[in-house]
C-alpha cells in the first residue's frame, strides 16, 4: 500500500463515519478538481453509489462547460445534484464588475468581495438551511426542477485541504460551525486516533473533510506558484485570470509536485481571508483568485 | 490497486510530532529543521525576515509556522500545524504541538497520529510540568520512538554535566510512571543551529547522532499484516434502490489479512459466515486482503450483524467483556465520576460506560505522584476500570491498537480517552465462554435465519418480562404473545415454570442451583430463538438481576427485558419500564413499537 492508499483509505473511512451520524447529509461540488476527486472518493467509498445529495452554489459566471460537465456527470453517476444560487442579486445586477460604472457610494455598488458574499456565501448558507429554493435534478428527464425537500442540511461534506492555507491545517476531520457558520480554532475538539467528535447538540452545522488528513500529496501543491497540469484556473489563488478549463476527469494518473511548506504561503493571504472569512466551498477560492474569471462570461 | 507512481510517490513518509513545554523552543526547532534542510519554498525565509523587519519584530525561526492571526496575536501555537521536510532518506511531515496547558488536547489529536516524537526540554528551565505530561501521554497514545532533545544548550553554556544532570533527572521520571526509555538525548541549540541537521562544533563532548541522524534511524513500524484479523464492522450496505442487491459488510482492516473463502466469526454475537467476495468500486477483483484497507465484504450465509462488532478469524477472537482495565486521560471540563453514565467508543462500537473504580491517579504534573481520589479531574492520568452496559469486543493493548484505544463521550463531547490494559473478570464470564464454544461450533440447518427471518416476516428476539412477583408480568407475556400472533408473527410464551417442571426436573431448586437454572433457561430460549421465534418470557423463578446472565448466554439474539414495577423501579438496563396498571392491550402495543422501533418486526 502506498501513501496514496493510504489516504485513500483514511477519505473513504470519514466519508462513511459521515454517512453513519448525518440523517441530513449532503456534499459541496464546485465542479473543481478537489470536489471532483471526492466525488470519485464517495463513489468508492459506497461502492459505486453516492447515497447523498450534491449540492453546487451556481453563481451564474461560471464558464458553461463547467455546468455541462456537472449534469452529464450528474446524470452518468445517477446523483441527487441540488442547485442552490442567489437568484435576487443576480437579477437586480447587484455584481461585480458590472456595477463598477455607478458612482462611489450608491447602494447597488458591489466589490468584488461583495460580490461573492452575494453569490457564494449567501446562497450557500441559504441553500443550506432550505430558506431559499433548491433546485434538483430530474434524473429522467434531465431537467432542474424545485426540489420539495426543504429540511436544512446539518452535515457538510467539503473538499478543503489541510495543505490549503494556514488555517485549513487546523481543521478536524469533524468540525462543527456554530448558527452564523462561525468556526471557534481555540475550541476545537480532540480527536484521539480514529475516535471523531461524532456527537453534537441538535441544529450543531458540521462540515466534514475527507482530505484533511493534510499530505498535500494527492493533488500535489498549487501554491508553490508552479501551475498544476489540470484544473489550473480554479485552484491557482492570488495569481492570474483564468485562461483554461481542463477535464477533470480522474481516469488519468495522480500527478504530484513535491511537497512545500503552504503555510509560509498564506502569510499574504491572510489579510484578505479574515475579511472575507471564507467558506470551504472551493468556489471562493475564486473570489481571491481575480475578478477576471467572474468576468470572464461578460467580455 | 496499481497505479502509476512518479519518484516522489514511492518516499518514505513518516509523521513526527514535536512536543515539550510551552516556550521550551519547539517551533523554533520545526524552523529550523525547515531551514537547515532546504525544504522552505524559494524566497519564503526572505519574506518572513522582511515582514519581520516591516513590524518592528525580531526575526525568529517559530514564525516560520505561526499561520493563524489567532495563535500570533496570543504568541502561542495552538494547533497542531502540520508540514514538511525532507531528508535523503524520507520526507518528515511535523505536527506541531502546542506545549500551553490549555491546548492538551490538540496535542494529543496531534500526538496520537504520530509515528515518532521529540520532546523538547528548555536546558536552562530544565523539566517541566508539561515535559513530564507530554512524556506520559506519548507512552499512553502508543508513541514509543521518541527524542529528547535538551534545547536552548547555548544559555546553558553549553555544559555537558549540565545536560546529563537534565537526561538522567527525566530518563528516571519516565521509569517511574513506566513509560518507555527514550532513543536518545540530544544537546540542541535551535537558535544558532547545534545538532538539529549540523554538528555542533561548540558541544563536541557530544559525540551522539544529530537530531536529523536520529530521526533517520527510526525505521517504520512493520505492517500488522501478519497479526490477527481485525475488522471492525463500519456499517452494512445494500443499495436496493439502484438496482444493487449485494449486501456488503463494509469498514477498514485494522490489522491481519484475510482472503475469500475464509470462514470468519463476529464477536460479540459469535455469529459466523464465509467470505464470498472482497467488494470495490473501480478496482480489479481481488481473492486477499490485508491491513490498512478500507473494503466491505459479501458472505456467503447472510447473517444479521451490526456496526461495532469484530470480524475475526475463529482460531483468534478477540476479548468480550463488560470491564475491563484502563491507562486514561481526561479532559473534560467536569470531573470523570462514578455513578453517571458516559459513552465508550472503541473501534466502531459506542455503548454507555460507567467509571467501575479508581485503581490510582497519576499527577503527571508532579513527578508521577500517585493520588488517591475519588474522580478524574481535568488533565488527570489515572489507572481504572470502566464497566460497559453490554459486552464489547476489543483486545488488550498488547495485541491490538485500534482494538484497544477508547475515547469516552461526556454530553456532545469527547472528554477522555485511554487504552485497555487488560479485560477484567465479569459475573457472567463462564457464560460467554459457554456461548462462544456453542456458537462457535453449532451445527447449522438447511434453513438459514435470514430466510427465516424473510419468511416470518420478523428476526427472532427473546423479551423477558421482569419483576416483583403478581405485578402482573404474567398477563402482559399472554397478551403480547397473542398480538403478535394476530399480527401474523410466529411468536411463543416461554414460562421459566415450564422449564422447571421438565428440563429442570432433576435438579434441587435451591441457591447453590439458581445459576444452573438461569443457564437451562437461557440455553432453551436459544433454541427457541434459534427457530425463529419471537420469544416472551416471564421468570420469576430465576429473578431480576439474571437479565445480563440470560443476554451473556443469548449474544446473537435481542434480548430485551421489561421490567414491570410500580415505583420506579431498579434495573438499569431495562429497554421499557411499565407500572403494571397498563390495559393488557396497551401494554402489548408498547412492547410491539419497541420492537418496530428496534427493526426487529417490520417498522411499516
Amino acid at each position: 500500500m502506498n501513501h496514496l492508499d493510504q489516504l485513500e483509505q483514511q477519505s473513504v473511512y470519514i466519508f462513511r463515519e459521515a454517512f453513519r451520524h448525518f440523517e441530513r447529509l449532503c456534499m459541496l461540488w464546485s465542479i473543481g478538481k478537489d470536489s471532483t476527486v471526492l466525488l470519485w472518493l464517495a463513489r468508492k467509498a459506497f461502492f459505486g453509489h453516492v447515497p447523498f445529495p450534491l449540492v453546487h452554489i451556481d453563481t451564474s459566471y461560471k464558464l458553461p462547460e463547467m455546468i455541462t460537465y456537472r449534469d452529464k456527470l450528474a446524470l452518468e453517476y445517477k446523483l441527487t445534484m441540488i442547485v442552490g444560487q442567489n437568484v435576487d442579486a443576480i437579477k437586480a445586477g447587484r455584481t461585480f464588475p458590472a456595477t463598477q460604472h455607478l458612482p462611489e457610494g450608491h447602494p447597488d455598488k458591489v466589490s468584488r468581495l461583495e460580490c461573492c458574499g452575494l453569490l457564494k456565501k449567501d446562497a450557500l448558507a441559504n441553500t443550506l438551511n432550505g430558506v431559499w429554493p433548491r433546485q434538483k435534478l430530474n434524473l429522467s428527464t434531465g431537467r432542474y426542477e424545485i426540489d420539495p425537500d426543504r429540511a436544512p442540511y446539518h452535515g457538510v461534506i467539503v473538499g478543503a485541504r489541510a495543505d490549503e492555507e494556514g488555517s485549513r491545517s487546523k481543521e478536524r476531520y469533524f468540525s462543527p460551525r456554530d448558527k452564523n457558520s462561525a468556526w471557534d480554532v481555540g475550541e476545537q475538539p480532540p480527536e484521539f486516533w480514529n475516535q471523531f467528535k461524532t456527537d453534537f447538540a441538535p441544529g450543531t452545522h458540521v462540515r466534514i473533510h475527507p482530505f484533511w488528513i493534510g499530505r498535500n500529496s494527492i493533488f500535489g501543491n498549487t501554491s508553490n506558484g508552479k501551475i498544476s497540469p489540470r484544473c489550473s484556473s480554479i485552484t491557482t489563488r492570488d495569481r492570474g485570470p483564468a485562461t483554461e478549463v481542463w477535464d477533470a476527469g480522474l481516469a488519468n494518473r495522480p500527478f504530484r509536485v513535491p511537497p512545500k511548506m503552504s503555510t509560509i504561503l498564506s502569510w499574504n493571504l491572510k489579510a484578505e481571508n479574515s475579511k472575507t472569512s471564507p467558506s470551504d466551498l472551493d468556489d471562493c477560492k475564486m473570489a481571491s483568485m481575480g475578478w477576471k474569471n467572474c468576468a470572464a462570461k461578460d467580455m | 490497486m496499481t497505479k502509476p507512481l512518479t519518484a516522489s510517490d514511492s518516499r518514505e513518509q513518516m509523521s513526527i510530532v514535536i512536543v515539550g513545554h510551552v516556550d521550551h523552543g519547539k517551533s523554533t526547532v520545526v524552523g529550523r529543521l525547515f531551514a537547515d534542510t532546504g525544504s522552505l519554498p524559494e524566497g519564503k525565509l526572505e519574506a518572513v525576515r522582511k515582514e519581520c523587519a516591516r513590524t518592528g519584530k525580531p526575526f525568529e525561526y517559530a514564525f516560520l509556522l505561526d499561520a493563524l492571526t489567532d495563535e500570533q496575536d496570543q504568541g502561542i501555537t495552538i494547533d497542531t500545524a502540520r508540514s514538511f521536510f525532507k531528508t535523503a532518506k524520507r520526507d518528515y511531515i511535523i505536527i506541531d504541538a502546542p506545549g500551553h496547558i490549555e491546548f492538551l488536547k490538540n496535542m494529543i489529536s496531534g500526538a496520537a497520529r504520530a509515528e515518532a516524537a521529540v520532546l523538547v526540554i528548555d536546558a536552562k528551565e530544565g523539566v517541566r510540568e508539561n515535559s513530564r505530561r507530554h512524556g506520559y501521554l506519548l507512552s499512553m497514545l502508543g508513541v514509543r520512538k521518541i527524542i529528547v532533545a535538551v534545547n536552548k544548550m547555548d544559555l546553558a553554556g553549553r555544559d555537558e554535566t549540565h545536560f546529563q544532570k537534565i537526561e538522567a533527572e527525566f530518563r528516571a521520571f519516565l521509569k517511574r510512571i513506566g513509560a518507555p526509555d527514550p532513543e536518545q538525548f540530544i544537546p540542541i541549540s535551535a537558535l544558532t543551529g547545534e545538532n538539529l541537521a549540523l554538528r555542533s562544533r561548540e558541544m563536541a563532548w557530544y559525540r551522539g547522532p544529530t537530531l536529523l541522524e536520529a530521526l533517520d534511524r527510526f525505521e517504520k513500524a512493520p505492517a500488522k499484516t501478519d497479526c490477527p484479523l481485525r475488522f471492525p464492522v463500519q456499517a452494512i450496505y445494500k443499495f436496493v434502490s439502484e438496482g444493487d442487491d449485494r449486501r456488503i459488510v463494509a469498514g477498514r482492516i485494522e490489522s491481519g489479512r484475510v482472503k475469500v473463502g475464509d470462514r470468519v466469526v463476529f464477536s460479540p454475537s459469535n455469529k459466523s459466515s464465509t467470505i464470498k467476495s472482497i467488494e470495490a468500486f473501480n478496482a480489479p477483483s481481488r481473492q486477499t486482503i490485508e491491513v490498512g484497507w478500507s473494503t466491505g465484504f459479501t458472505l456467503t450465509e447472510e447473517i444479521y450483524i451490526t456496526r461495532g462488532e469484530l470480524m475475526s478469524h475463529e482460531a483468534v477472537p478477540p476479548l468480550v467483556s463488560t470491564r475491563f482495565r484502563a491507562n486514561m486521560i481526561w479532559l473534560g471540563k467536569k470531573p470523570f465520576e462514578k455513578d453517571k453514565d458516559y459513552k465508550l467508543k472503541i473501534h466502531t462500537q459506542a455503548v454507555p460506560v460507567r467509571l467501575l473504580e479508581i485503581k490510582k491517579v497519576v499527577d503527571a504534573s508532579d513527578a508521577g505522584r500517585v493520588m488517591d481520589r475519588r474522580q478524574v479531574n481535568r488533565h488527570d492520568v489515572a489507572d481504572v476500570v470502566l464497566e460497559t452496559r453490554q459486552p464489547i469486543a476489543f483486545d488488550d493493548i498488547a495485541q491490538g491498537e485500534a482494538t484497544a484505544r477508547f475515547v469516552l463521550v461526556d454530553g456532545y463531547d469527547i472528554a477522555g480517552g485511554g487504552i485497555i490494559i487488560s479485560a477484567e473478570r465479569d459475573d457472567q464470564e463462564e457464560f460467554r465462554a459457554e456461548a462462544r464454544l456453542r456458537d462457535f461450533h453449532w451445527i447449522k440447518g438447511g434453513v438459514t435465519s435470514e430466510e427465516r427471518t424473510n419468511k416470518f416476516g420478523h428476526r427472532a428476539a427473546l423479551v423477558m418480562f421482569v419483576g416483583k412477583s403478581g405485578v402482573g408480568k404474567h398477563r402482559f407475556a399472554r397478551a403480547l404473545e397473542s398480538s403478535l400472533f394476530q399480527e401474523g408473527h410466529a411468536s411463543y410464551m416461554l414460562d421459566s415454570t415450564n422449564v422447571l417442571l421438565g428440563v429442570d426436573s432433576d435438579m434441587i431448586w435451591a441457591q447453590s442451583t439458581q445459576q444452573e437454572l438461569v443457564r437451562r433457561f437461557a440455553e432453551v430460549a436459544h433454541l427457541l430463538l434459534d427457530a425463529g421465534l419471537l420469544v416472551v418470557s416471564t421468570t420469576n423463578a430465576i429473578g431480576l438481576g439474571d437479565v445480563a446472565a440470560v443476554q451473556a448466554l443469548i449474544p446473537d439474539f435481542p434480548v430485551l427485558a421489561v421490567e414491570i414495577s410500580p415505583d420506579n423501579g431498579g434495573l438499569s438496563s431495562a429497554d421499557l419500564r411499565m407500572t403494571g396498571q397498563e390495559p393488557d392491550s396497551d401494554a402489548a402495543q408498547h412492547v410491539v413499537s419497541l420492537l418496530r422501533r428496534r427493526k426487529i418486526v417490520n417498522p411499516g
